[in-house]
């Protein structure tokens, strides 16, 4: 499956009708809380599945993914401030609270991308998800210790402005805080459930975990579409050198991440791909209620636009497909 | 009938649900025990808070005090924003009925 091909999978047309019906501002809206809700299922349902394929799996190799899944969450943000603060073109808050949205990942996009590899009969490693896991948190620890030291710089070269504070954070609990994020557990435990429950009981639960699964990412992807959208009248906002970046940035991302998936961890292309997506999207759950908190000196809305209005439309658009292709061609060589 | 009222504080504070766990945690340093909380939508300095995920849903905390703690729960707060935290924060005076 390749070009246009690769876009007529369900999950993507749902997604490009949520786009359209937030465009033709069409009254479709999901209840409150339901996006929530769809999003514990999917995260609960990959664990299952990954899980019961890990018990199967190489230790040696799963030890060696969760290494560089680690690496790639703490590289990746690095990259990511350099390319931001380049000329000075973004405050260092702002740089810094971005940036570690890129280090961290969006389940909702390797979901898609595990659809497309599905939908077309390629076979993946199921080492990625475990990948998914690491890659949840180290991401948030570079974002916090480069606003702390943006801080401390801004402190020597200014004097306090009066009625100002110096931001205190309590990394120690934003930091157990992003390490026990709700779908940092849920995905983990999903998994060792997975590991863990008899092949003739996992079996009674694939009608919940497998049948339905691609329907309900067609309704999450909707969703998200109506999301997407609705975040476009923010980019006159952001402006043009962070839109740039929620594109230029996945592709450095997802080249690395085809780089590790091929070269250091031996993948396939399906595989590689998957790495690839890991590296290129950019989170919208663990970190930004921690950036939030931990860097209040940033705005919420550059790096929600980013994330949701432009990062996560290409990838589900551009990014997968591509990365398959640069996957099976670097593979070759 | 005779109605007895007595003269309290109400303070309303609007920010991102990320902050209710340290809030409720300050209100209780304070010897604040009750308030009541409400998921709220809006739009502002944050963009669109639409309680659509976890990132951008705001809350209404809503707290009835006597003048004693308000006067700390509003040093608390200020804390906050002088911290950069978004917080809207307003109050009023209320009675309540006995």
């Amino acid at each position: 499956m390749s070009g246009f091909d690769s876009l007529l999978i369900p999950a993507v047309l749902f997604f490009a009708l949520g786009v359209f019906a937030q465009l033709i501002k069409s009254d479709l809206k999901f209840p409150e809380g339901m996006a929530k809700g769809i999003s514990l299922y999917l995260l609960m349902a990959i664990g299952l599945k990954g899980g019961a394929e890990l018990a199967k799996a190489d230790l040696g190799i799963a030890f060696q993914a969760i290494f560089w899944a680690f690496l790639m969450g703490l590289i990746i943000p690095l990259i990511g401030y350099a390319l931001l603060r380049f000329r000075d073109r973004i405050d260092p808050f702002n740089a810094a609270a971005i940036t570690a949205h890129y280090g961290s990942v969006s389940a909702a996009t390797f979901l898609t991308a595990i659809a497309f590899l599905e939908t077309s009969g390629i076979a993946h490693e199921s080492y990625p998800i475990i990948m998914m896991v690491i890659m949840e948190s180290p991401a948030i620890i570079v974002g916090l210790v480069l606003a702390m030291l943006a801080r401390k710089k801004l402190a020597e070269s200014k004097p306090a402005v009066a009625g100002q504070e110096s931001v205190g954070v309590d990394t120690g609990s934003l930091l157990k805080e992003a390490f026990t994020n709700g779908s940092v557990i849920l995905l983990m435990g999903a998994m060792v459930v997975g590991a863990l429950a008899s092949p003739d009981a996992m079996a009674k639960v694939y009608p919940f975990s497998n049948e339905i699964f691609m329907g309900v990412l067609c309704l999450f992807l909707l969703d998200m579409g109506m999301e997407a959208a609705k975040r476009i009248k923010s980019f006159k906002s952001a402006g043009v050198t962070l839109v740039s970046f929620g594109i230029i940035m996945p592709l450095i991302g997802g080249t690395i991440g085809v780089f590790v998936g091929v070269t250091l961890l031996d993948f396939g292309p399906g595989g590689a791909m998957l790495v690839a997506i890991l590296g290129s999207s950019a989170s919208y759950i663990a970190v930004p209620p921690a950036m939030r908190y931990g860097v209040p000196e940033a705005n919420p809305s550059f790096y929600l636009t980013l994330t949701l209005g432009v990062t996560f439309p290409f990838n589900v658009v551009i990014g997968i497909p591509m990365f398959y292709q640069m996957a099976i061609w670097y593979s070759g060589l | 009938m005779s109605v007895v009222t007595h003269d309290e504080k109400i303070v309303q504070i609007i920010t991102s649900s990320s902050l209710e766990p340290r809030l409720l945690e300050t209100f209780e340093k304070i010897g604040i025990t009750g308030y009541t909380a409400f998921n709220v939508r809006g739009n502002g300095d944050s963009g669109i808070q639409d309680s659509h995920i976890d990132a951008d849903t705001n809350i209404l905390l809503m707290i009835v005090t006597n003048p004693e703690s308000y006067e700390r729960l509003m040093e608390a707060l200020n804390k906050y924003k002088r911290r950069g935290q978004h917080l809207m924060v307003f109050s009023m005076n209320t009675e309540v009925l006995s």
